[in-house]
Parts: C-alpha cells; structure tokens; sequence
C-alpha cells in the first residue's frame, strides 16, 4: 500500500464523527489522569477494557491511546507547578520546570511543553505512515544484553544531571536501584526485602516514591520556611505574555527535535517508553549546552526536549504493538488485551488484513495532539493562577492530592503511610545536598535492567559473553566504559589544577 | 557536576552516609542469604547484592570525601527551631490524616486535617479556615468520588454509629 493510500485510508477512519468524540474524550481523560499522581493511564485504560468490547476496533484503540498521550502532557502541569510529576516520564520535568515556575515562567513552561509535544507528535505521526512498520523489525534487535547496556548507559548519564556531587548521584543511583529489588522476584517470585508487610508483596509503587521524594518533601521544606519562604511569584496575567517568547522558541527548536527523534527511536523499543526518553533527552540537552550549569535553575530546553520525547515515545510505541503484536510497556499491553478481546491479532498481518486500524490509529494520534493544543493552552492562564495560592493554602492541597493520590492506589492505608516515609527519607535528603531525581530515576528503571541482566547471563550460560559478542551491547557498553573514563579523567585534571 | 564539598552541615552529611551505608551493609546480608546464584542462574540475591555493593562503596567514598573535607565547610545557619515547629506540625497532620482516614472517612478527617494546618500551624482567622476547609472538602468530593469514581472511605466509626 503506497504512503498516500494510508494516509488517505488513516483519516478516513479517523474523521469520522465517533471517532473525533472518542478521541477528545481520550485527551481529556488522559490529561486529567496525568494531573493527578497515583492515577495512571494503566488503571484508567484497563477500566475500559469491559466497555472496549462493545465499541469498534479502530475507535477503542484511538479511545485508549488519547488517554496515554494526554497523560503525558497532563503529568507535566503539576510538574511545573507544584513539583509533582503526574506521570514517571514528568520527573525530569519537575527539575527546571518547576524552577522556571518559580521565576515568574510557568506559564513559558507549560506552552513550551504543549507546543513541544503537538510537535513532536505530528512530526511522529508523518514518520509512522511512511515508515512504521519497517522500523519494528529494528526493535526485534535488541535482546537483553542491548537492553541491559542501554539502561546502564542511562543511569550513568543519569548522574550527569544531579544537581549535587558525582559520588552522591551514584550513591543515590545505587539505592534507587535497590528499592526496585523489594517485592517479588521477576523470575522465580521469593519475596524480597518485604519484612512480612502485606503492602510490599507486588513491590514499590513508582507513584508513592515520586509523591512522597517530590511532593510531600517539597510541603515539608516549604513549612520549615513558613509562608514568608514560599511568596506566588508574580506571573504575567495576559495569555500572550504567558506563552513561550521568540527567545524560547530560539532555545527549545533544537531541543524539541532532537528530544522528537530520541523519543521516536526509544518509543520503539520494548521497554524503552516515555520515561526512559524523557530523562535521556533531559541528559542530552544538558550534555549540548554551551552553559550546562542552567539546567536545574529554569533552563527551558529541559522541559521542551524532554516533553516532546515523552509524547514521541508515546506514539511511536504504538508501532511494536500493530505491526509485531508486541507491547512495549504495560499500556500497550492493556491495549493488546482490547485487542484480543476484538479478535484482533496484531502483528506483521494487521496492516495488510486491517489498514484501517493501523493507519486509523496513526492518523487519530496527529488529530489528538492537535486537540491537546486547543484544550490545554487556553487553560494555561487558569493553571498558573494555581500558583498564586500563597504557600499556606497550597499546602493543605498538596496534602490532600497526595494523600488520595496514594491511598486510591489500592485502597490502602499502609500505601500512604509509605508514601509519607519516603517524604521524611527526602526531606532529610534535600537537607544533606543528596539529590532525589537520580533515585527515582533509577527506580524506574531497576526492573527492567535486573529481568534483561539476569536473563543474558542465563543466555550467556553464566558469563557475561553476551556483552562483547553482540555488537550494539558492546557499542553501548565501550559507551559507559568511555563515559567513565571522561568523569576520571575530568576529576584528576580539576585536582591537578587545583594543585 | 562537581566534588567540592556542599553546603550541608558536614556531621549532617557525615551521619547520612553512614546511614546509607548501614542500609546497604544489611541489605548485602539479606542478598546472601537469598542467594547469589541457583544452579545454572543467576539467584534472587545477585542483582541486590551488587546494588548494595554499589551503595556500601558510594557511601564510604562520599563519608571519607566529607572527613577529610569537615574543615572546609562554609559554617550553616543556626536552626530555626519555629520552622522545625512547623515541619513537626505538617508531619503530624499528614499521619493523622493518614491514619485516620478509614475510621472517620474522607470528608471528616480532610476537614479536621486542613483546619489544624490553617488554624494551628499556619494562624488563618477562624472564618477564612472553615470557609477554605469547606471549599477544599467539596471540591474534593466532587473531583474524586462524584467525577473520578475513586472508592474513598466513609468511616468505620460511622458505619458502628448509625448501624
């Protein structure tokens, strides 16, 4: 089928009046769920699936994947505006947006992150149709040894962007890493670390950590300060003065191209997702800055990059799913329970026996993004305004919003018991200079480094062979080795100058 | 990304990876009891055991950078014991409201959380915090229980009450 003809056929499906309803309903939703923390697009979307069975195909799956990419715009407004990322892929947004916030730019920040995102989305949506599904075969190239070395990769450049010394973000990379072990082991199910608590059987909730480290820490440090500390800053009342500036779009047009194309690629790679985009995008713009030292203080290519990369993940994990049957992270395997329930057997003859679905969906996710633009930009007057609040009725919000957030993730109180505790473990953290992004990184990723590390040395019989006999593993780990090598080698150069 | 010594008070930070290192010491323990290798495989204990290693190394590095550094640390800012006061008071508020959240239900004990924030540790004029307690109550009720559907709880002690 030539690229006209699926993009003649994509929106076809996708004009149809059911359809533009179920697909603003899905932003909308999606936006909403991605504001509040503790509702993720995985509870939402697996709601629906009873409802999935009596819709069409083509209007469940664009339904389910508006709730998915709207999520990722919505988990970036609290993430600028109170320092509690929504969703895992806002945590690097939480860093310089919130500190942009801070500076009288949140509004710069929340249209950075909105017309980034619609960019990066149609920008996606125009790659997909042409060659969606020839990439998937990419993705069946990396097995666990690529996947193992691309996350070590990661978290070392992960501690690139601390705000406080090497050894500590490694220290706090190291422990992230280690409260992803609690719970139940990946492969033979031993409980881990559980001490006998019911709450930890299935593990750390990403959400409970993310509130309590962010969230929680942030109410205590505004406290200590009292109301004096925290003072609204002054933001521009008119929407004009809100949005981002010619200097902005000057600074984030690279940022959010490249953040477009990371997210692209990662977006196709079971396990790769939002959130690993976001922070490797966050960690690149840092690494290409002519002043480095910005990021952390309101720098505005670490919110563009890493929210358009987010929304191209988003999209572009859509394609393992259509064209290989293959889900690349939980959301996508919910959708591929809808899927089936249809009878719908994604893989490499769904786009032959269904183009409607395939390109139906494609064409949906570049109307979506245009309809998160109409929706949210507008309302960015209404959301800075939250920040006006003074300190002391904000904080009685923030309290309430994380304590639901928490206690509806399961109905539990032990949850947000939890919760609290990681907000005194970082409260006291930020009070030693320890910085909690790089943990809550780590955290994210532990799982998936631990199941594919653990499954290359079954397939390695022991020895890490798989390392240096597969050529993209061993790129990418000669990457972490270099890496490594340039921190030392920096290190001892600055002591043989402070000599 | 630097080594110069931070700004935290160095016994502050001496303590904290000390602590860091203990949890790390005890999770070593654990992952060599779980076992590092099953047979042919890797076991359940070897990916915490490295992590740990990892944590127990980076805390030592970073308590030996801090010892031999503790001269150099700019002084910190004397305690501000009200401000101490008002973490204590937020603390507190957030467990209460945490562990009672069950037994008095989600409308009273939100209410009884926020009034003590406004009225006790933030001195809000009794009027602005019902008014604000109010506000923030049925906004809640509406967003979550009546627009989310989120299940919250009612109250045992209700349920024992008007049984």
């Amino acid at each position: 089928m030539d690229v006209l003809h699926s993009i003649a056929l994509g929106f076809a499906t996708a004009l149809t009046w059911q359809n533009l309803i179920y697909c603003f309903i899905g932003v909308f939703v999606g936006t909403v769920i991605g504001v509040l923390p503790g509702l993720g697009p995985v509870p939402t979307i697996s709601l629906l699936l009873p409802f999935s069975f009596t819709m069409d195909v083509a209007s469940a799956v664009i339904l389910m994947a508006g709730i998915y990419y709207g999520a990722q715009y919505g988990g970036s407004i609290t993430a600028v505006l109170v320092r509690i990322p929504g969703e895992a892929s806002s945590v690097v947004t939480c860093l310089d947006g919130y500190a942009m916030a801070r500076q009288g730019r949140a509004g710069a920040a929340l249209g950075i992150a909105a017309f980034g995102s619609f960019i990066a989305g149609v920008l996606v949506t125009a790659a997909l149709f042409v060659v969606g599904p020839a990439l998937a075969d990419f993705a069946l190239a990396f097995g666990p040894a690529e996947y193992t070395a691309l996350v070590l990769l990661g978290l070392l450049l992960v501690t690139q962007l601390s705000s406080g010394s090497q050894v500590d973000a490694l220290l706090m990379v190291a422990f992230g890493l280690l409260l992803s072990t609690v719970g139940k082991d990946p492969i033979y199910g031993t409980e881990r670390f559980t001490f006998h608590i019911f709450s930890l059987f299935d593990g750390l909730n990403i959400a409970l950590l993310a509130m309590g480290v962010f969230g929680v820490a942030e109410l205590l440090i505004m406290a200590e300060g009292g109301s004096a500390a925290v003072q609204p800053v002054v933001q521009p009342k008119r929407l004009l003065e809100l949005l981002p500036n010619r200097a902005d779009w000057r600074a984030s047009a690279l940022p959010i191209l490249r953040g477009t194309g990371l997210g692209f690629f990662l977006g196709l790679l079971p396990g790769g997702g939002a959130t690993l985009s976001s922070f490797s995008s966050y960690v690149l713009e840092r690494r290409l800055a002519k002043a480095p030292e910005r990021f952390g203080h309101g720098a505005i290519e670490g919110v563009a990059g890493p929210e358009s990369a987010n929304n191209a993940a988003a999209q572009s994990a859509f394609v393992p799913l259509l064209s290989l049957g293959i889900p690349a992270n939980a959301v996508m395997g919910v959708i591929l329970g809808a899927l089936l329930i249809q009878g719908i057997t994604p893989g490499p003859t769904l786009v032959a026996n269904r183009p409607d679905i395939f390109f139906g969906v494609i064409a949906s996710m570049l109307i979506g993004n245009l309809m998160l633009i109409v929706l949210n930009v507008p309302l960015i007057s209404l959301f800075v305004q939250i920040l006006r609040l003074p300190g002391s009725i904000l904080a009685p919000l923030i309290i309430v919003f994380c304590v639901i957030g928490a206690y509806t993730l399961s109905n539990n109180v032990v949850e947000v018991i939890i919760m609290i505790g990681f907000g005194i473990a970082g409260y006291l953290m930020r009070k030693v200079d320890l910085d909690p992004a790089p943990l809550v990184l780590a955290f994210v990723l532990g799982n998936i480094l631990e199941t594919n590390f653990r499954q290359a040395l079954l397939v390695g019989k022991g020895t890490l062979a798989l390392f240096y006999t597969r050529p993209i593993a061993g790129v990418l780990i000669a990457c972490s080795v270099a890496l490594i090598a340039l921190q030392v080698g920096r290190a001892v150069m600055r002591r043989h100058d402070a000599a | 990304m630097n080594e110069q010594a931070p700004a935290a008070a160095p016994r502050a930070r001496l303590v904290a990876h000390a602590v860091l290192a203990g949890i790390g010491l005890v999770a070593l323990a654990i992952s060599l009891r779980l076992g590092l290798w099953r047979q042919s495989s890797p076991g359940e204990g070897l990916f915490p055991f490295l992590t740990a290693l990892a944590m127990v190394t980076f805390s030592v590095a970073g308590l030996v950078r801090d010892w031999l550094r503790r001269e150099a640390a700019p002084a910190r800012a004397a305690v501000d014991r009200a401000g101490l006061i008002r973490v204590g008071a937020y603390l507190g508020a957030l467990v209460f409201y945490a562990v009672s959240l069950e037994f008095l239900g989600f409308i009273v004990a939100t209410a009884l959380t926020i009034t003590f924030i406004l009225r006790v540790a933030e001195r809000y004029p009794w009027a602005a915090t019902l008014a604000l307690t109010a506000g923030t109550v049925i906004g809640c009720q509406v967003l979550f229980v009546l627009w989310l559907g989120a299940m919250l709880p009612t109250g045992t002690l209700w349920a024992d009450v008007f049984q």
